[in-house]
């Protein structure tokens, strides 16, 4: 998650476009190195065993590391090993800003400097798995956008940021956080969430945008807007807001109701007083969330 | 060894979410389903051809899911129910249970999971 509120960052400081910035998500998502080369490359690996391995995956769902393992072919401590050298995401982006001169070695040092320094975050090495700091992140780029350091919306959008990047990718800058009144929607699934939160929650895109996010999402080959498209982004929906209430009721005791999702039509969407919108740049085209806090 | 001439009804309201049940279903060599888009057409469907076993979701539009679970126990106290839900709160899942599911499934599942879980209640355990 570092990197895409790292992104958002640099997008804040005007140092790139936001254009500049997916075309370097995009390419960094390519150059990324993958498991099996570096397993190739620290010659615990052949080649045609890392292909038996990415053949293997397209039939099961295990992870790459899991898979050769299994078969013999590295040791978990091996695995151990290539994990450690890989690259943090957001130094491969980085680089790729470098290669393109948008910025310098040192600009890079003193942004990144910067952005701790904002997010209060000493050690951003050891951010990974790390919720308090993860939840120091998200207030802070909330915090940016002048709305009010609210928990729920907090927890809401870190969580968000997650399943955006378990179930979409991790390709993806958020851009600021603004209230929005006046929205225009396209292809539009809402849903509400009641109780002792009454939150109302909805994902816009355009039929471009909702065919490779509901690719990404079923795992399907759409070719072309139908039903399926627009079901997958109420499921990721309905999915997203099911695991909040899990999230809500394991650390809140409060156990909250969920509406069923509802595709909307072109400019029917109603908000509300309290509704934020928050873009998000995909290497694929733009998502819009909106978030309404009810009273 | 189970059938696979099993009769099994697939309530949600999303078709995406009923293809991928299906899909799981299907690989597994079974091939005789009933869908419902909502809690209603569940029951009803439920009351008119009776299935060997139900997956039900929660959130779904007329009827919900737990909701469902009721009247089809109380139509028949036999009925093998399974909820497939993404909302897997405490108190959803023991509503659930207590209204008569014989299990809980959180989405996003797994196709072992459901295979399992088929598996189990068709045995009696």
């Amino acid at each position: 998650m570092f990197t895409q509120l790292f992104g958002n960052y640099l997008l804040r400081k005007g140092v790139v476009t936001p254009d500049q910035l997916v075309s370097a998500i995009k390419a960094s998502c390519e150059s990324h190195v993958k498991l099996g080369t570096l397993c190739i490359h620290a010659g615990i690996m052949s080649a045609s065993e890392v292909e038996k391995v990415y053949i293997l995956q397209t039939h099961r769902d295990a992870r790459f590391g899991e898979i050769a393992i299994e078969e013999g072919y590295i040791t978990p401590s091996q695995l151990e090993d290539v994990m450690e050298d890989q690259s943090p995401h957001y130094l491969v982006l980085a680089q790729e800003l470098i290669e393109r001169g948008i910025i310098t070695h040192d600009e890079l040092e003193k942004l990144l400097g910067e952005y701790n320094k904002e997010t209060g975050l000493n050690d951003i090495n050891v951010l990974n798995e790390q919720r308090d700091q993860l939840h120091t992140l998200v207030e802070n780029f909330i915090h940016q956008s002048n709305i009010s350091r609210d928990n729920v919306i907090i927890d809401y959008i870190q969580l968000l940021f997650n399943d955006l990047i378990r179930f979409i990718g991790d390709d993806f800058t958020p851009l600021n956080l603004i209230p929005f009144n006046d929205y225009k929607n396209v292809v539009c699934a809402t849903q509400e969430i009641e109780g002792h939160y009454n939150i109302s929650t909805a994902v816009d895109m355009s039929e471009a945008t909702a065919i490779e996010f509901a690719k990404r999402y079923a795992g399907e080959t759409f070719t072309q807007f139908d039903e399926y498209v627009s079901a997958s982004l109420e499921d990721f929906l309905n999915l997203h807001n099911g695991l909040f209430l899990i999230n809500v009721s394991n650390n809140e005791n409060i156990e909250l109701k969920l509406m069923p999702p509802l595709s909307i039509g072109k400019g029917d969407l109603k908000q509300s007083d309290n509704t934020y919108l928050l873009p998000l740049s995909y290497t694929f085209g733009t998502v819009n969330f909106l978030i309404g806090l009810n009273d | 060894m189970i059938s696979r001439d099993l009769k099994i009804l697939i309530a949600d309201d999303s078709i995406l979410a009923r293809k991928q049940l299906k899909d799981v279903l299907l690989t597994a060599g079974y091939n005789d389903f009933i869908e419902a888009k909502d809690g209603k057409e569940a029951i009803n469907f439920y009351k008119q051809d009776k299935a060997d076993i139900v997956f039900l979701d929660i959130v779904m539009p007329q009827v919900d899911g737990i909701e469902a679970v009721k009247q089809i126990r109380a139509y028949d106290e036999n009925a093998n129910i399974v909820m497939v839900s993404s909302v897997g709160t405490q108190g959803q899942i023991r509503s659930a249970i207590e209204a008569g599911a014989k299990d809980f499934i959180q989405k996003p599942f797994v196709s072992n999971q459901i295979l399992t879980v088929l598996n189990n209640i068709m045995k009696g355990n």
